[in-house]
């Protein structure tokens, strides 16, 4: 968990994904759409990739466990989640308060 | 005990379709005949000693239905669709769900059909001397009485028979009709798709068939209750009153492809429960929310200048949210080619203990495509609820409308186009032949 954290805040967008997951693929190529530089950290090449894993469940509550994003260090969820606050214009003036985007 | 049937069924085959030709298909004859056969030189009740009580319970009760009352026979036969004289349904049902246990039933059947007739045979050979002391006026054999009363018996018992049998085939007539009227309704409205084997319809995709249907129908109400509303100038509240519950029936289909996502995805995302001019335009097992977007546009006017910000941004974040998953399933399509082709040369049959390996990760591949299925539809619930939240009261009211009915119109045009003349296309053809020179 702690790992997770620490992870998460090394840069203003972070995904855990796995490497075989193309779900992860597809929210990678969203921010890279927007022009946001996200840091993507894929679990299955963390030698603690499982725990890590286990830890991103549990904040999400329900599977699937990849990808996960978090912006500014802070959880924001999965495809779903982040699909959604990007319809609803909220994802946006997230990632300019995080410094991820400057236009 | 098999091949002995077999033998003896030939000889019974003639003996019984001498008396009657038409009632007994010759499947019935030929596996139930044999029992018969078997009985006829020592008449016995008790044709299989041997097999266990349960069965008994079949073959007794059926004896004495045969004697006893045929309606009884006709009543639990029309339960059944298929027609078919009231013993050769028990055989024809029975066959097929108790093997060995319809064989014993009508075993009893035909045995007692062959004490019958053999009586019948037995009184031919009676006849004569009978009558002939009956017209001299000399006294009636007692015994010969009740024989000829058997034969009156039988003969009642033959006619009840064939009269239950021909009322099976007339209600069967009907029933098959009135299902192929329904068949050619259904396919005219565009719900089914013509011709499709049975193997091909999993129950997750038979079950959201069904259910989605359900929906359409209810929706075709909400439409007639919205455009009410609408015309009549209701209050803004009621409205929307209306209007939030068409979007939570637009919540309950995205629920519903959800779990038929998760039951048969394939169904999904080939379009086979839509209609051929929905499918045209399909995009991940369903509509594609920018072009919905697109086309419904100018429909919303007049909106305000915020409202149309609002809108173009929501067409520009739909556009890129859809170019993601797009980029996202080709990555999938692409790594499951590579898994199918497997690790070895696909033209050396050496190679075949990859193959369950290779299968195994594909398929693990293969159920990624729930998820984009799943996130499409995301996409289609949440471009309704956005439409809802920029839009007023009526605005909205005349874009769910819309939507409505663009998609009964996509419908109606399949049903037409399914419908369509042919002699059309043959001209067409040789129009084209005459342009070549």
């Amino acid at each position: 968990m702690d790992r997770v954290m620490k992870l998460a805040s090394e840069r203003a967008v972070v995904i855990f994904t796995l490497s075989s997951c193309c779900m992860c693929h597809t929210v990678a190529r969203l921010f890279c759409d927007l022009g946001v530089n996200a840091l993507v950290r894929e679990l299955d090449q963390d030698p603690r990739g499982k725990e890590m894993e286990r830890a991103l469940l549990k904040m999400l509550g329900k599977g699937p466990s990849v990808p996960v994003v978090f912006i500014g260090g802070k959880l924001v969820g999965g495809t779903n989640r982040v699909m959604s606050m990007h319809l609803s214009g909220e994802l946006v003036p997230m990632l300019r308060n995080a410094g991820a985007l400057w236009l | 005990l098999w091949l002995g049937w077999l033998c003896a069924s030939k000889q019974a085959k003639a003996h019984l379709k001498g008396n009657n030709p038409q009632a007994f298909p010759s499947t019935v004859v030929d596996t139930a005949t044999a029992a018969a056969a078997a009985a006829r030189p020592p008449p016995t009740l008790d044709i299989f000693p041997s097999w266990p009580l349960a069965l008994h319970h079949h073959h007794t009760p059926k004896e004495g239905s045969n004697v006893t009352a045929d309606s009884t026979d006709s009543e639990s036969s029309s339960k059944n669709n298929i027609n078919m004289d009231s013993s050769d349904h028990h055989h024809q049902q029975q066959q097929q769900q108790q093997g060995m246990v319809g064989l014993v039933t009508v075993a009893g059947q035909f045995h007692q059909i062959s004490q019958q007739q053999h009586h019948q045979h037995q009184q031919q050979n009676m006849a004569t001397s009978s009558t002939h002391s009956d017209r001299t006026g000399k006294a009636v054999d007692p015994k010969t009485t009740r024989r000829l009363a058997q034969n009156r018996e039988a003969a009642r018992k033959s006619r009840l028979r064939k009269k239950a049998y021909i009322q099976q085939l007339e209600s069967g007539k009907l029933k098959l009709a009135q299902l192929e009227q329904d068949l050619q309704r259904a396919r005219s409205q565009g719900l089914l798709v013509g011709g499709a084997p049975g193997g091909n319809s999993s129950p997750g995709a038979a079950m959201f068939d069904v259910e989605y249907n359900r929906w359409l129908d209810d929706d075709s109400r909400r439409m007639i209750e919205l455009r009410g509303g609408l015309h009549a100038h209701l209050p803004d509240g009621d409205l929307r009153a209306i209007i939030d519950d068409t979007l939570t029936h637009y919540d309950e289909l995205f629920r519903l492809k959800s779990a038929a996502a998760r039951a048969d995805v394939f169904h999904l995302i080939t379009g086979m429960w839509a209609t051929p001019a929905e499918r045209c335009f399909l995009w991940m097992g369903g509509f594609r929310p920018s072009d919905l977007l697109k086309t419904l546009a100018p429909q919303l006017d007049p909106l305000t200048e915020q409202q149309m910000v609002g809108i173009c941004s929501l067409e520009q974040s739909l556009q890129q949210a859809e170019e993601a998953l797009t980029q996202g399933l080709e990555q999938l399509h692409q790594s499951l080619a590579i898994t199918v082709a497997g690790s070895g040369s696909l033209s050396d049959d050496t190679n075949m203990g990859s193959f369950m390996g290779d299968m195994a990760v594909a398929l693990g591949k293969l159920a990624n495509l729930e998820g984009f299925v799943i996130q499409a539809d995301n996409l289609r619930q949440q471009t309704l609820h956005q439409m809802h939240r920029i839009l007023t009261v009526r605005q909205a009211a005349r874009c769910f409308l819309a939507i409505g009915e663009y998609h009964n119109r996509l419908r109606a045009l399949s049903s037409l186009w399914a419908s369509r003349p042919r002699e059309i296309l043959m001209t067409d053809e040789g129009n084209c032949g005459e342009l070549a020179y």
